[in-house]
Protein backbone atom coordinates (compact mmCIF):
# COMPACT_ATOMS: atom_id res chain seq x y z
CA UNK A 1 0.00 0.00 0.00
CA UNK A 2 1.51 3.09 -0.77
CA UNK A 3 1.11 6.03 1.51
CA UNK A 4 -0.62 9.46 1.06
CA UNK A 5 0.82 12.51 2.94
CA UNK A 6 -2.44 13.98 4.52
CA UNK A 7 -1.56 16.98 6.82
CA UNK A 8 -4.60 18.25 8.00
CA UNK A 9 -8.05 17.25 8.28
CA UNK A 10 -11.42 18.80 9.96
CA UNK A 11 -13.52 15.92 10.26
CA UNK A 12 -14.04 12.38 8.71
CA UNK A 13 -15.59 13.78 5.48
CA UNK A 14 -12.77 15.98 5.30
CA UNK A 15 -10.23 13.19 5.39
CA UNK A 16 -12.30 10.94 3.05
CA UNK A 17 -12.41 13.56 0.56
CA UNK A 18 -9.16 14.45 0.58
CA UNK A 19 -8.05 11.12 0.27
CA UNK A 20 -9.79 10.55 -2.59
CA UNK A 21 -9.09 13.94 -4.72
CA UNK A 22 -5.61 12.80 -3.46
CA UNK A 23 -6.29 9.86 -6.16
CA UNK A 24 -8.01 12.32 -8.58
CA UNK A 25 -11.42 10.19 -8.57
CA UNK A 26 -14.58 11.06 -8.16
CA UNK A 27 -16.87 10.00 -5.55
CA UNK A 28 -18.37 6.81 -6.41
CA UNK A 29 -18.92 3.74 -4.55
CA UNK A 30 -15.95 2.25 -6.06
CA UNK A 31 -13.70 5.06 -5.27
CA UNK A 32 -14.81 4.85 -1.83
CA UNK A 33 -14.09 1.22 -1.23
CA UNK A 34 -10.75 2.09 -3.07
CA UNK A 35 -9.51 4.53 0.06
CA UNK A 36 -11.09 2.64 3.02
CA UNK A 37 -7.85 0.98 3.88
CA UNK A 38 -5.88 4.13 4.17
CA UNK A 39 -8.42 5.74 5.89
CA UNK A 40 -8.65 3.13 8.61
CA UNK A 41 -4.36 3.43 8.73
CA UNK A 42 -4.86 7.32 8.91
CA UNK A 43 -7.10 6.87 11.79
CA UNK A 44 -5.15 4.32 13.02
CA UNK A 45 -2.10 6.82 12.82
CA UNK A 46 -3.51 9.56 14.75
CA UNK A 47 -3.80 8.90 17.97
CA UNK A 48 -4.82 12.74 18.68
CA UNK A 49 -8.09 12.64 17.22
CA UNK A 50 -10.59 14.49 19.52
CA UNK A 51 -12.34 11.58 21.81
CA UNK A 52 -15.80 13.47 21.12
CA UNK A 53 -15.33 13.04 17.27
CA UNK A 54 -13.76 9.54 17.07
CA UNK A 55 -16.96 8.06 16.89
CA UNK A 56 -18.02 10.19 14.06
CA UNK A 57 -14.95 8.78 12.46
CA UNK A 58 -15.51 5.56 13.09
CA UNK A 59 -18.94 5.76 12.07
CA UNK A 60 -17.68 6.22 8.50
CA UNK A 61 -15.00 3.75 8.80
CA UNK A 62 -17.81 1.47 9.34
CA UNK A 63 -19.68 2.40 6.47
CA UNK A 64 -16.37 2.37 4.47
CA UNK A 65 -15.85 -1.22 5.36
CA UNK A 66 -19.02 -2.29 4.80
CA UNK A 67 -19.13 -0.37 0.92
CA UNK A 68 -15.85 -2.58 0.36
CA UNK A 69 -17.25 -5.94 1.44
CA UNK A 70 -20.14 -5.30 -0.77
CA UNK A 71 -17.53 -4.80 -3.19
CA UNK A 72 -15.83 -8.26 -2.86
CA UNK A 73 -18.42 -10.04 -2.06
CA UNK A 74 -21.23 -8.64 -4.34
CA UNK A 75 -23.72 -11.70 -4.29
CA UNK A 76 -24.15 -11.08 -0.08
CA UNK A 77 -26.24 -8.16 -0.60
CA UNK A 78 -28.00 -7.81 2.71
CA UNK A 79 -31.24 -5.26 3.19
CA UNK A 80 -28.91 -2.25 3.56
CA UNK A 81 -28.72 -1.52 0.05
CA UNK A 82 -28.89 2.12 1.15
CA UNK A 83 -25.84 2.85 3.00
CA UNK A 84 -23.16 2.66 0.30
CA UNK A 85 -24.96 5.38 -1.85
CA UNK A 86 -26.15 7.50 1.65
CA UNK A 87 -22.21 7.96 2.74
CA UNK A 88 -21.48 8.76 -1.28
CA UNK A 89 -23.81 11.38 -1.26
CA UNK A 90 -22.94 12.87 2.08
CA UNK A 91 -19.34 13.29 1.18
CA UNK A 92 -20.85 14.80 -2.58
CA UNK A 93 -22.66 17.11 -0.11
CA UNK A 94 -20.17 17.48 2.16
CA UNK A 95 -18.07 18.29 -1.44
CA UNK A 96 -20.42 20.98 -2.14
CA UNK A 97 -20.78 23.29 0.59
CA UNK A 98 -16.45 23.09 1.51
CA UNK A 99 -16.06 24.35 -2.32
CA UNK A 100 -18.27 27.39 -1.38
CA UNK A 101 -16.86 27.63 2.36
CA UNK A 102 -13.57 28.94 0.19
CA UNK A 103 -15.81 31.31 -1.83
CA UNK A 104 -16.81 32.91 1.34
CA UNK A 105 -13.92 33.10 2.29
CA UNK A 106 -12.49 34.77 -0.19
CA UNK A 107 -15.32 37.50 -0.04
CA UNK A 108 -14.50 37.87 3.83
CA UNK A 109 -11.29 38.47 2.67
CA UNK A 110 -11.90 41.13 0.76
CA UNK A 111 -13.56 42.38 3.65
CA UNK A 112 -15.94 44.55 1.89
CA UNK A 113 -17.27 44.73 5.50
CA UNK A 114 -20.72 46.63 5.87
CA UNK A 115 -21.63 49.19 9.12
CA UNK A 116 -24.59 49.52 10.88
CA UNK A 117 -24.85 52.71 12.92
CA UNK A 118 -24.05 51.73 16.65
CA UNK A 119 -24.67 54.33 19.88
CA UNK A 120 -21.43 53.76 20.34
CA UNK A 121 -19.85 56.05 17.57
CA UNK A 122 -22.24 58.40 17.46
CA UNK A 123 -23.91 59.37 20.36
CA UNK A 124 -22.44 61.06 22.69
CA UNK A 125 -24.36 61.11 25.92
CA UNK A 126 -25.39 64.22 27.15
CA UNK A 127 -27.41 65.34 30.71
CA UNK A 128 -30.64 67.17 29.51
CA UNK A 129 -33.08 67.55 32.88
CA UNK A 130 -36.65 68.12 31.79
CA UNK A 131 -38.07 71.24 32.51
CA UNK A 132 -40.14 70.88 35.60
CA UNK A 133 -37.32 69.82 38.00
CA UNK A 134 -35.93 72.04 40.51
CA UNK A 135 -33.59 71.56 43.23
CA UNK A 136 -36.18 70.99 45.49
CA UNK A 137 -37.50 67.97 43.95
CA UNK A 138 -33.97 66.07 43.38
CA UNK A 139 -33.42 66.46 47.69
CA UNK A 140 -37.46 65.10 47.74
CA UNK A 141 -36.38 62.21 45.27
CA UNK A 142 -33.41 61.60 47.43
CA UNK A 143 -34.68 61.23 50.52
CA UNK A 144 -37.01 58.72 48.99
CA UNK A 145 -33.97 56.38 47.58
CA UNK A 146 -32.26 56.72 51.18
CA UNK A 147 -35.83 55.76 53.03
CA UNK A 148 -36.24 52.68 49.93
CA UNK A 149 -32.21 51.67 50.97
CA UNK A 150 -32.94 52.04 54.98
CA UNK A 151 -34.49 48.04 55.08
CA UNK A 152 -31.55 46.88 53.00
CA UNK A 153 -29.05 48.42 55.02
CA UNK A 154 -30.71 47.26 58.77
CA UNK A 155 -30.59 43.52 57.36
CA UNK A 156 -26.87 43.19 57.95
CA UNK A 157 -26.97 44.76 61.13
CA UNK A 158 -29.26 42.08 62.41
CA UNK A 159 -27.27 39.50 61.35
CA UNK A 160 -24.01 40.61 62.71
CA UNK A 161 -25.73 41.37 65.96
CA UNK A 162 -25.84 37.91 66.25
CA UNK A 163 -22.57 36.30 65.26
CA UNK A 164 -21.32 38.84 67.71
CA UNK A 165 -23.10 37.61 70.25
CA UNK A 166 -22.18 33.34 70.06
CA UNK A 167 -18.67 35.15 70.32
CA UNK A 168 -19.44 37.02 73.45
CA UNK A 169 -21.52 33.76 75.07
CA UNK A 170 -18.07 31.96 74.57
CA UNK A 171 -16.26 34.05 76.93
CA UNK A 172 -18.76 34.94 79.28
CA UNK A 173 -19.01 31.05 79.43
CA UNK A 174 -14.89 30.86 79.80
CA UNK A 175 -15.55 33.52 82.68
CA UNK A 176 -17.96 32.03 84.58
CA UNK A 177 -16.00 28.51 84.38
CA UNK A 178 -12.89 30.65 85.36
CA UNK A 179 -14.24 31.84 88.37
CA UNK A 180 -15.83 28.56 89.65
CA UNK A 181 -15.17 24.68 88.86
CA UNK A 182 -18.14 23.59 87.40
CA UNK A 183 -21.70 25.34 87.14
CA UNK A 184 -25.02 24.59 85.92
CA UNK A 185 -26.62 25.39 82.82
CA UNK A 186 -29.19 26.56 84.58
CA UNK A 187 -27.38 29.38 85.56
CA UNK A 188 -25.77 29.90 82.72
CA UNK A 189 -29.26 30.59 81.39
CA UNK A 190 -30.98 32.42 83.70
CA UNK A 191 -30.40 35.77 82.84
CA UNK A 192 -31.22 34.93 79.26
CA UNK A 193 -33.85 37.62 77.68
CA UNK A 194 -34.91 35.59 74.88
CA UNK A 195 -35.11 31.94 73.34
CA UNK A 196 -32.48 33.19 70.82
CA UNK A 197 -29.89 34.14 73.30
CA UNK A 198 -30.91 30.44 75.23
CA UNK A 199 -30.44 28.77 71.87
CA UNK A 200 -26.98 30.80 71.22
CA UNK A 201 -26.16 30.09 75.08
CA UNK A 202 -26.33 26.28 73.97
CA UNK A 203 -24.31 26.99 70.51
CA UNK A 204 -21.57 28.43 72.41
CA UNK A 205 -21.53 25.41 75.09
CA UNK A 206 -21.50 22.88 71.87
CA UNK A 207 -18.53 25.00 70.21
CA UNK A 208 -16.67 25.44 73.88
CA UNK A 209 -17.11 21.64 73.89
CA UNK A 210 -15.78 21.03 70.47
CA UNK A 211 -12.56 23.11 71.64
CA UNK A 212 -12.10 21.04 74.49
CA UNK A 213 -12.16 23.53 76.81
CA UNK A 214 -15.27 22.60 78.73
CA UNK A 215 -16.46 19.47 79.88
CA UNK A 216 -20.63 18.10 79.89
CA UNK A 217 -22.02 15.81 82.10
CA UNK A 218 -26.00 15.04 82.04
CA UNK A 219 -27.21 12.07 84.29
CA UNK A 220 -30.44 11.71 82.72
CA UNK A 221 -32.53 12.96 79.90
CA UNK A 222 -33.46 16.43 80.84
CA UNK A 223 -31.84 16.66 84.02
CA UNK A 224 -29.59 19.28 84.82
CA UNK A 225 -26.45 19.71 82.61
CA UNK A 226 -23.18 20.23 84.57
CA UNK A 227 -20.15 21.99 83.12
CA UNK A 228 -16.94 22.17 83.82
CA UNK A 229 -13.59 23.48 83.19
CA UNK A 230 -11.22 20.91 81.58
CA UNK A 231 -7.51 21.27 83.17
CA UNK A 232 -5.55 22.15 80.56
CA UNK A 233 -1.88 20.41 81.47
CA UNK A 234 0.47 22.75 82.13
CA UNK A 235 3.70 22.40 81.48
CA UNK B 1 -45.55 62.85 3.75
CA UNK B 2 -45.31 59.45 1.84
CA UNK B 3 -44.89 56.58 3.62
CA UNK B 4 -41.57 55.88 1.61
CA UNK B 5 -40.22 58.37 3.18
CA UNK B 6 -40.98 57.73 6.61
CA UNK B 7 -39.87 54.19 6.78
CA UNK B 8 -36.49 55.43 5.58
CA UNK B 9 -36.10 57.94 8.49
CA UNK B 10 -37.02 55.18 10.64
CA UNK B 11 -35.02 52.90 9.40
CA UNK B 12 -32.16 55.48 9.48
CA UNK B 13 -32.43 56.09 13.10
CA UNK B 14 -33.30 52.56 13.93
CA UNK B 15 -30.00 50.78 15.50
CA UNK B 16 -31.03 47.66 15.86
CA UNK B 17 -32.92 45.25 12.43
CA UNK B 18 -36.53 46.40 12.47
CA UNK B 19 -39.18 44.18 11.57
CA UNK B 20 -41.69 44.35 9.48
CA UNK B 21 -44.79 44.36 12.13
CA UNK B 22 -42.97 46.80 14.20
CA UNK B 23 -42.86 49.13 11.41
CA UNK B 24 -46.09 49.00 10.05
CA UNK B 25 -47.37 49.25 13.79
CA UNK B 26 -45.72 52.49 14.40
CA UNK B 27 -46.70 54.04 11.46
CA UNK B 28 -50.09 52.42 11.23
CA UNK B 29 -49.69 51.21 8.13
CA UNK B 30 -50.78 47.80 6.30
CA UNK B 31 -47.96 45.58 6.32
CA UNK B 32 -48.87 44.93 2.13
CA UNK B 33 -48.04 48.06 2.27
CA UNK B 34 -45.02 48.98 3.85
CA UNK B 35 -43.53 46.01 2.77
CA UNK B 36 -44.12 47.24 -1.04
CA UNK B 37 -42.35 50.86 0.20
CA UNK B 38 -39.31 48.67 1.47
CA UNK B 39 -38.70 47.00 -1.89
CA UNK B 40 -38.79 50.55 -3.04
CA UNK B 41 -36.64 51.47 -0.74
CA UNK B 42 -34.42 48.50 -1.33
CA UNK B 43 -34.06 49.30 -5.22
CA UNK B 44 -33.36 52.90 -4.57
CA UNK B 45 -30.50 52.08 -2.32
CA UNK B 46 -28.97 48.85 -3.41
CA UNK B 47 -29.40 49.29 -7.23
CA UNK B 48 -28.25 53.05 -7.47
CA UNK B 49 -24.41 53.00 -6.20
CA UNK B 50 -25.55 54.85 -3.40
CA UNK B 51 -23.63 54.95 0.08
CA UNK B 52 -26.37 53.12 2.17
CA UNK B 53 -27.86 50.15 1.42
CA UNK B 54 -31.32 48.08 3.17
CA UNK B 55 -29.98 44.37 4.03
CA UNK B 56 -33.01 42.17 5.06
CA UNK B 57 -32.99 38.71 6.62
CA UNK B 58 -36.56 37.10 6.81
CA UNK B 59 -39.01 40.11 7.46
CA UNK B 60 -36.60 42.18 9.41
CA UNK B 61 -34.97 45.08 7.71
CA UNK B 62 -31.78 47.43 8.36
CA UNK B 63 -29.50 50.08 7.28
CA UNK B 64 -25.46 49.83 6.78
CA UNK B 65 -22.77 51.33 4.95
CA UNK B 66 -22.21 50.12 1.13
CA UNK B 67 -20.05 47.41 1.23
CA UNK B 68 -17.68 49.34 -1.52
CA UNK B 69 -17.17 51.91 0.87
CA UNK B 70 -15.67 48.85 3.62
CA UNK B 71 -12.48 49.97 3.66
CA UNK B 72 -13.07 54.28 4.33
CA UNK B 73 -15.24 53.26 7.35
CA UNK B 74 -13.17 50.77 8.52
CA UNK B 75 -10.11 53.21 8.75
CA UNK B 76 -12.58 55.70 10.03
CA UNK B 77 -14.05 53.57 12.86
CA UNK B 78 -10.60 52.12 13.34
CA UNK B 79 -11.67 49.17 13.07
CA UNK B 80 -9.51 46.34 13.07
CA UNK B 81 -11.71 42.84 12.41
CA UNK B 82 -10.11 40.91 9.72
CA UNK B 83 -13.52 38.19 9.64
CA UNK B 84 -10.41 36.00 10.09
CA UNK B 85 -12.90 32.32 11.03
CA UNK B 86 -11.52 28.82 11.09
CA UNK B 87 -12.12 26.09 8.48
CA UNK B 88 -14.57 24.13 10.58
CA UNK B 89 -16.06 27.27 11.59
CA UNK B 90 -16.46 28.66 8.02
CA UNK B 91 -17.78 25.10 6.49
CA UNK B 92 -20.52 25.35 9.32
CA UNK B 93 -21.25 29.04 8.45
CA UNK B 94 -21.38 28.60 4.75
CA UNK B 95 -24.22 25.49 5.02
CA UNK B 96 -26.03 27.47 7.69
CA UNK B 97 -26.19 30.39 5.02
CA UNK B 98 -27.06 28.27 1.96
CA UNK B 99 -29.16 26.33 3.88
CA UNK B 100 -30.65 28.40 7.02
CA UNK B 101 -32.88 28.05 8.77
CA UNK B 102 -31.28 24.33 9.71
CA UNK B 103 -31.29 21.92 12.22
CA UNK B 104 -28.12 20.98 14.31
CA UNK B 105 -28.91 17.47 13.19
CA UNK B 106 -28.79 18.51 9.39
CA UNK B 107 -25.55 20.25 9.90
CA UNK B 108 -24.12 16.95 11.74
CA UNK B 109 -25.31 14.73 8.55
CA UNK B 110 -23.28 17.41 6.19
CA UNK B 111 -20.58 17.72 7.95
CA UNK B 112 -20.24 14.68 9.27
CA UNK B 113 -19.34 15.24 12.40
CA UNK B 114 -20.69 17.55 15.76
CA UNK B 115 -21.05 20.83 15.22
CA UNK B 116 -22.43 21.84 18.96
CA UNK B 117 -19.16 23.69 19.89
CA UNK B 118 -18.62 25.70 16.17
CA UNK B 119 -22.07 26.54 16.49
CA UNK B 120 -22.03 28.14 20.28
CA UNK B 121 -18.65 30.14 18.90
CA UNK B 122 -20.78 31.12 16.03
CA UNK B 123 -23.52 32.35 17.74
CA UNK B 124 -20.80 34.30 20.53
CA UNK B 125 -19.44 35.58 17.48
CA UNK B 126 -22.80 37.10 16.57
CA UNK B 127 -22.69 35.29 13.41
CA UNK B 128 -25.69 33.35 13.70
CA UNK B 129 -28.48 32.64 15.77
CA UNK B 130 -30.85 29.98 16.45
CA UNK B 131 -34.87 29.76 17.54
CA UNK B 132 -36.76 26.91 18.72
CA UNK B 133 -39.85 25.80 16.83
CA UNK B 134 -41.73 24.71 19.60
CA UNK B 135 -43.77 22.87 17.15
CA UNK B 136 -40.88 20.18 15.86
CA UNK B 137 -39.33 20.35 19.32
CA UNK B 138 -35.93 21.96 17.73
CA UNK B 139 -33.71 24.69 17.08
CA UNK B 140 -33.01 25.96 13.99
CA UNK B 141 -29.75 28.06 13.01
CA UNK B 142 -29.47 31.20 10.75
CA UNK B 143 -27.36 33.41 9.98
CA UNK B 144 -27.52 37.22 11.26
CA UNK B 145 -27.10 40.75 10.09
CA UNK B 146 -23.93 40.45 11.12
CA UNK B 147 -22.50 38.13 9.12
CA UNK B 148 -24.21 40.20 6.05
CA UNK B 149 -22.26 42.96 7.06
CA UNK B 150 -18.90 40.88 6.72
CA UNK B 151 -19.76 39.16 3.60
CA UNK B 152 -21.01 42.85 2.24
CA UNK B 153 -24.09 41.19 1.09
CA UNK B 154 -27.80 42.82 0.94
CA UNK B 155 -29.80 39.41 1.81
CA UNK B 156 -28.46 36.23 1.82
CA UNK B 157 -29.36 34.76 -1.43
CA UNK B 158 -26.85 37.19 -3.13
CA UNK B 159 -24.87 34.59 -2.47
CA UNK B 160 -22.95 32.87 -5.50
CA UNK B 161 -25.27 29.95 -6.71
CA UNK B 162 -27.62 30.27 -3.65
CA UNK B 163 -31.09 28.99 -5.47
CA UNK B 164 -28.92 25.57 -6.88
CA UNK B 165 -27.13 24.85 -3.53
CA UNK B 166 -30.11 26.11 -1.34
CA UNK B 167 -32.68 23.99 -3.38
CA UNK B 168 -30.46 21.05 -4.45
CA UNK B 169 -31.96 17.56 -4.95
CA UNK B 170 -29.81 15.11 -3.38
CA UNK B 171 -29.02 17.72 -0.14
CA UNK B 172 -33.14 17.10 0.06
CA UNK B 173 -32.82 13.45 -0.27
CA UNK B 174 -30.01 13.36 2.02
CA UNK B 175 -31.86 15.04 4.42
CA UNK B 176 -35.18 14.36 5.54
CA UNK B 177 -37.00 13.87 2.33
CA UNK B 178 -40.45 14.01 4.00
CA UNK B 179 -40.16 17.32 5.60
CA UNK B 180 -40.84 20.46 4.65
CA UNK B 181 -38.88 23.65 5.10
CA UNK B 182 -39.22 25.41 8.50
CA UNK B 183 -41.92 28.26 8.93
CA UNK B 184 -40.19 31.73 9.08
CA UNK B 185 -39.78 32.27 12.82
CA UNK B 186 -42.20 34.11 14.59
CA UNK B 187 -41.65 37.52 14.98
CA UNK B 188 -40.05 37.72 19.14
CA UNK B 189 -40.37 41.72 18.85
CA UNK B 190 -43.34 41.93 21.28
CA UNK B 191 -43.34 39.16 23.65
CA UNK B 192 -46.72 38.39 25.08
CA UNK B 193 -46.65 40.54 28.62
CA UNK B 194 -46.77 39.06 31.79
CA UNK B 195 -50.11 39.81 33.78
CA UNK B 196 -49.79 42.00 36.10
CA UNK B 197 -49.08 40.97 39.92
CA UNK B 198 -52.72 40.34 40.73
CA UNK B 199 -52.87 41.34 44.70
CA UNK B 200 -53.33 38.02 47.19
CA UNK B 201 -56.10 35.90 47.48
Amino acid sequence: MYRIKIEQFEGPLDLLLQLIEEQKMDITQVALSKVTEQYIAILDENKDIPPEELADFLLVAAKLLLIKSKALLPYLSPEEEDLGSELESQLKMYQLFYEVSKVIHKMILKKRFCYFRETSHLVTPIFVPPENIGTQDLCRFFNLILKNIEPIIEIPREALHRTISIREKINQIKDFILKSEAMNFKNLIAQAKSKTEIIVTFLALLELVKQRDIAVVQENIFSEITIKKINQATP
Amino acid sequence: MNLKTKIESLLFVALKPLPLAKIAELLAAEKKEVEAALEEIKKDLNENQRGIILMQIDRKFQLSTAPESGKIIRDYLKDEQTGELTRPALETLTIIAYRGPVTKADLDVIRGVNCALILRNLMIKGLIESYADKEKMTHYYQVTFDFLKYLGLSVVNELPDYYKLNQDENLQKLLHPDLNPPAVPAETENPPEKPENSPNP
